[in-house]
């Protein structure tokens, strides 16, 4: 279970998370939207630990971990994945030795013998096939000149992968075509089970006909301010956020 | 450093300066190699293709000083790889230098590998001077706490030549570093691109200067140069000067120099990925000398790696290395056996 | 391209047009250089006896000197005792106290020049100094500086009313050892601005000097000195012009800033001297030292620089980022036309913590111009979090000129980011055709890629000095297309 208590958070100076609260129990997948500028994507960078942030008030249970003490390699041993927005590229570097590193890593992390080579690939081919991607992407650099879809992808192919406890997708649906789009969500469904939660991060119901969220929540301000079921995701795409500004002003009021 | 067993195809050994004949292998079918006397003078001629050839500086100390003339000319049309091995364990302050010369015709292209790792007491000094209808391309990689300074003059002389010049420095140690690179474009459509890379450790001192100057008559020239480099050491300290001269109008010239460290960003995404810090530390600085590392890996004649770079590497980075690299070299068996 | 170069050559032989000669009787030193000279200016000015020992100082060290090589630059010889080192207006003989009693013949040229000395003209609020040939002539708006606590005057006069400022300022940013053209500067200034900004102050008003060199056989060796004391702003600018000579002219001015605590300078230049002609022959040789000290915490200096005249320049205003969280900045567009030469840059030297500096320099080469960035940055081992980037570009319009780049970084601290990017272009074919087919006449597009070529500048510019900047280009490049 993962409790994000009173979050707070600042970035340079200033405070972007203003108080965050959000419980999240395995087999879950939330889903949160907001406008641009609300703070979403500072909290999925706060939930993997990225240093430029400063956390100025408020706890983040993580099963039975203080999830804020870890750091980031630590939360990602412990089963956090975080699908990056702006997947970073590693020129030089090949995408399956990255691979490995880092399913090695996370075996290590857990007192298990390194993957042989030969399992390593029977695993990555049949991920690969499960995202769409051509084999020869593992002899590719991480990332370097994929197309957005393509960073996409190999961002779903890691998180298969490395197979988390608790994913975090920082709009990856945004920017990809309609089939990179089915990929994602396939991605994500074919995961689903009750021991797994999922933040989906996204400004687009598209995604959401397929992932079907058990909760939708509206992150505004720095604050959640409003939470509901798959159906208040509809209300947005319908209404977009305007119609929320009331909601928000009495929140700030009381 | 060299496993000689592996060589195959023609060898040149110069031992403390001087051409030995003996531990050389010249029968090679297009190949003429001429020393004089004292074997302090050698030319070496290509009129057909040779795959490789194989050239050891073995600088040890144990004789008197005393500098190379190399000369090496290709006919027209000709190609050829030269694999150049410097090294040495000199245990007193030596001197070596080599003056050396390389005259590439029209449609022949000559490929310099070029691999520097000496021992602190030695001071390496290369003038070279160089005259291009062809194509050059030299790949340096100095590695070593020794003393190495290396001037490079190209000269593009016909149109179309070409020159490219790669060079990754390892600093360790008190080791110090100048690399003057001077490329004359003197006919039209003329290309050089410069990319030099520093990663400086401990009380490292490195210099680097890429000077390109553009005639008038050098229409259409291109000219690249870019020149990164990184301090880990606390003493570090390094110099970049990337210099333009332009006297033609029909240019497209790019230059750029960074100092830096690793970026905070792909740390933070590779650490998100489970590898820890000092792993993702690692992976990146492989990263960052992948660029000037395109020749070398181009070659299918270039010696097994004997992962002396990599040592440097996690010397520079302050890590433990052998711990680092096994796990680290991983990637190359995926790379080479399954792949 | 046949009328291209007719263009070319119209503009080639477009006359300058600040280049009328000023006929006022003048007190001209004769030319020569002794220590006598020295005792001379410094007794004509009436100055207290530190100052003499210090140029005399200056001009023992000046005479072990050479002048400097290094500089990507063919500069005939020099006779430095060919040159009248002090030349002043009659009129100055008991410095005017209102603007009536300046020679009417001055403000006429300063009316030419464009430059409003009545105050009732100078309605964009800026106060002005000028300087013609060796002395200052007229401060405007001192009695509004004054209720602020500004003091803007002539330096000579700074020198009388203010010795202590002097005496504990001067030569702290460009020692009078520091290059062969500061010595030189030290041992015979004439006149400049001083500026001193006091505590908390923001200067209400732009604050401007116009130099002019109008005498023959002179050299102008003007001295500047701006102090800002702790959470003090100013902006400075000063223009240059002189009238067209067939001899060389020495300018050899030196500048120095002092940023305190906070404090902000910002010093902008519209430099157009008379470039001589097409031939070479006359226009001014600019060798000018030109340094800032970010002395205080988190304090800023800032150059912006338009240089388009002068037959030759050599200079490269600096920063030096001692306080912790300073910064400093440089922005220049060099224009070397006609066989101007340029060699200008810039050095930062970081040695405070997270000192951060940008330097943006855009360099035009045209007719036989040659144009050279120099650079450098340097980021000594305790100056943690450094930061620096830097851009430099140069534009080729024309196949006889030359654009030149010698950028040094020296880096000795571990963390210290650094970024330098330049490029080398001509005006692309497909720029212009663009242009061309969207119905703007060939110099128009010209002129328009070159302003936005130096835009990011120009936006440094107070508004007023920009558009005069923007014209000043257009004038110097209308047709020079190659």
């Amino acid at each position: 279970m993962i409790v994000i208590d009173n979050l707070q958070a600042e970035v340079e100076g200033k405070a972007i998370l203003k108080g965050v609260n959000l419980t999240m129990n395995p087999g879950e997948v939330h889903a949160l939207m907001g406008p641009n500028g609300a703070g979403k994507s500072t909290l999925a960078d706060v939930l993997a630990g990225h240093g430029d942030l400063t956390v100025t008030s408020g706890s983040v249970r993580y099963y039975d971990q203080n999830l804020l003490d870890l750091a980031p390699e630590e939360r990602s041993h412990a089963g956090v994945f975080k699908a990056f927005q702006y997947p970073v590229a590693l020129p030089g570097v090949k995408n399956a030795y990255f691979l490995k590193a880092a399913i090695n890593a996370h075996r290590k992390a857990q007192g298990q013998d390194p993957l042989d080579a030969f399992d390593f690939i029977q695993m990555t081919k049949e991920a690969m096939v499960r995202v769409g991607m051509d084999e020869s992407f593992l002899q590719r650099d991480v990332n370097v000149g994929f197309s957005g879809g393509e960073k996409k992808r190999n961002e779903v192919l890691q998180m298969l992968l490395l197979d988390p406890k608790f994913a975090i997708l920082d709009e990856t649906d945004s920017g990809l075509d309609i089939d990179a789009l089915r990929t994602v969500a396939e991605g994500v469904q074919s995961l689903r089970d009750s021991k797994r939660t999922f933040l989906v991060i996204t400004h687009y119901q598209r995604l959401l006909d397929t992932i079907k969220p058990d909760f939708v929540h509206v992150l505004a301000n720095g604050k959640i301010v409003k939470s509901g079921g798959p159906e208040l995701a509809l209300t947005l795409e319908d209404q977009g956020y305007a119609w929320l500004s009331d909601v928000e002003g009495h929140n700030d009021k009381s | 450093m060299i496993n000689l067993d592996q060589i195959t195809g023609p060898l040149l050994v110069f031992i403390d300066g001087q051409f030995s004949l003996e531990a050389s292998q010249t029968e090679c079918i297009g190949l003429e190699v001429k020393a004089d006397n004292d074997g302090h003078t050698v030319v070496v001629h290509l009129s057909q293709d040779v795959p490789a050839i194989y050239c050891l500086h073995q600088c040890d100390g144990l004789s008197p000083e005393a500098p190379i003339a190399l000369t090496v000319k290709l006919d027209a049309g000709v190609s050829t790889e030269i694999h150049e091995y410097v090294f040495g364990e000199a245990n007193q302050a030596y001197q070596q230098t080599l003056q050396w010369r390389c005259e590439v015709a029209q449609g022949s292209h000559l490929l310099w590998l070029s691999h520097q790792n000496l021992s602190e007491h030695v001071r390496w000094h290369s003038q070279g001077e160089h005259y291009v209808e062809g194509q050059l391309s030299y790949h340096v990689e100095t590695l070593g706490q020794s003393l190495i300074e290396a001037e490079m003059l190209v000269k593009l002389l016909a149109e179309n030549a070409e020159c490219h010049v790669h060079g990754l420095l390892v600093g360790q140690g008190q080791s110090k570093s100048r690399q003057d690179w001077r490329i004359e474009h003197l006919a039209p459509n003329t290309t050089c691109d410069m990319h030099y890379r520093a990663l400086m450790g401990n009380n490292a001192q490195g210099s680097w200067l890429g000077h390109a100057h553009v005639a008038d008559q050098a229409k259409g020239a291109k000219v690249t140069q870019m020149s990164r480099q990184m301090l880990f050491g606390k003493h570090a300290r390094m110099h970049a000067k990337p210099e333009l001269t332009i006297h033609c109008d029909e240019v497209a010239c790019q230059h750029g120099a960074t100092v830096g460290q690793l970026d905070e960003q792909a740390l933070f995404y590779l650490r998100s990925r489970g590898l820890l810090h000092w792993q993702a530390r690692m992976l990146l600085t492989w990263s960052f000398v992948q660029e000037v590392l395109v020749m070398r890996q181009a070659s299918k004649h270039c010696l097994p790696e004997d992962s002396m770079l990599q040592q440097s590497l996690a010397a520079v980075m302050d890590h433990d290395g052998t711990s680092v690299l096994n796990d680290f070299w991983q990637g190359k068996e995926v790379k080479h056996d399954e792949w | 391209m046949t009328t291209q170069n007719q263009a070319i050559e119209d503009h080639l032989n477009q006359r300058y047009q600040h280049g009328f000669v000023t006929d006022v009787d003048a007190d001209t030193l004769p030319p020569g250089l002794s220590e006598n000279t020295v005792r001379w200016i410094s007794a004509q000015k009436n100055e207290p006896d530190f100052l003499l020992q210090w140029r005399l100082q200056a001009f023992r060290h000046w005479q072990t000197l050479s002048e400097p090589q290094w500089a990507h630059l063919h500069i005939d010889p020099i006779d430095f005792q060919a040159i009248s080192y002090y030349s002043s207006p009659h009129s100055k003989k008991d410095a005017p106290k209102s603007l009536d009693e300046v020679d009417p013949k001055l403000l006429e040229t300063y009316e030419k020049l464009g430059i409003p000395l009545h105050e009732r003209a100078a309605l964009a609020g800026v106060a002005v100094d000028a300087v013609f040939d060796s002395v200052s002539v007229a401060t405007t708006f001192k009695d509004k500086l004054a209720e602020a606590g500004v003091i803007f005057c002539s330096f000579s006069e700074a020198v009388q009313q203010h010795p202590e400022l002097i005496k504990q300022y001067l030569g702290t940013v460009v020692p009078y050892r520091d290059n062969f053209y500061a010595t030189l500067n030290s041992a015979v200034f004439s006149d400049g601005s001083f500026v001193y900004i006091p505590k908390g102050v923001r200067c209400p008003m732009e604050l401007s000097t116009y130099f002019r060199i109008n005498a023959a056989n002179t050299g102008q060796f003007e001295r500047t000195l701006i102090i800002a004391e702790p959470d003090s702003y100013v902006s400075y600018l000063e223009g240059c012009t002189a009238p067209m000579r067939d001899e060389n002219q020495l300018h050899a001015a030196v500048v120095e800033l002092v940023a305190l605590d906070r404090a902000e300078i910002k010093y902008s230049t519209v430099q157009n001297w008379y470039p001589g002609d097409e031939n070479g022959k006359g226009g001014i040789y600019n060798f000018v030292t030109k340094r800032g000290a970010c002395r205080g915490q988190a304090s800023k200096i800032s150059w912006t620089q338009v240089e388009t005249g002068s037959a030759i320049t050599w200079k490269y205003p600096s920063v030096v980022l001692q306080g912790d969280d300073s910064v400093g900045e440089f922005y220049s567009v060099a224009l070397s036309n006609l066989c101007q030469q340029a060699d200008t840059g810039t050095k930062m030297i970081h040695l405070g913590k997270n000192t951060k500096s940008t330097i943006i320099s855009k360099g035009i080469s045209a007719g036989k111009g040659q144009n050279a960035y120099r650079g450098m940055v340097r980021v000594t081992p305790k100056a943690k979090g450094a930061r620096n980037f830097t851009q430099c570009d140069s534009l080729l319009i024309g196949s006889s000129c030359g654009a030149h780049t010698f950028p040094h970084i020296d880096a000795a601290c571990d963390d210290a980011i650094i970024e330098h990017e330049a490029s080398t272009a001509k005006i692309s074919e497909d720029q212009l055709f663009y242009c061309l087919q969207r119905g703007i006449s060939e110099e128009n597009a010209v002129s328009m890629i070159v302003n936005g070529f130096c835009r990011s500048v120009f936006q440094q510019l107070p508004m007023e000095f920009a558009v005069e900047a923007q014209k000043l280009l257009e004038v110097s490049l209308e047709g020079a297309v190659g």
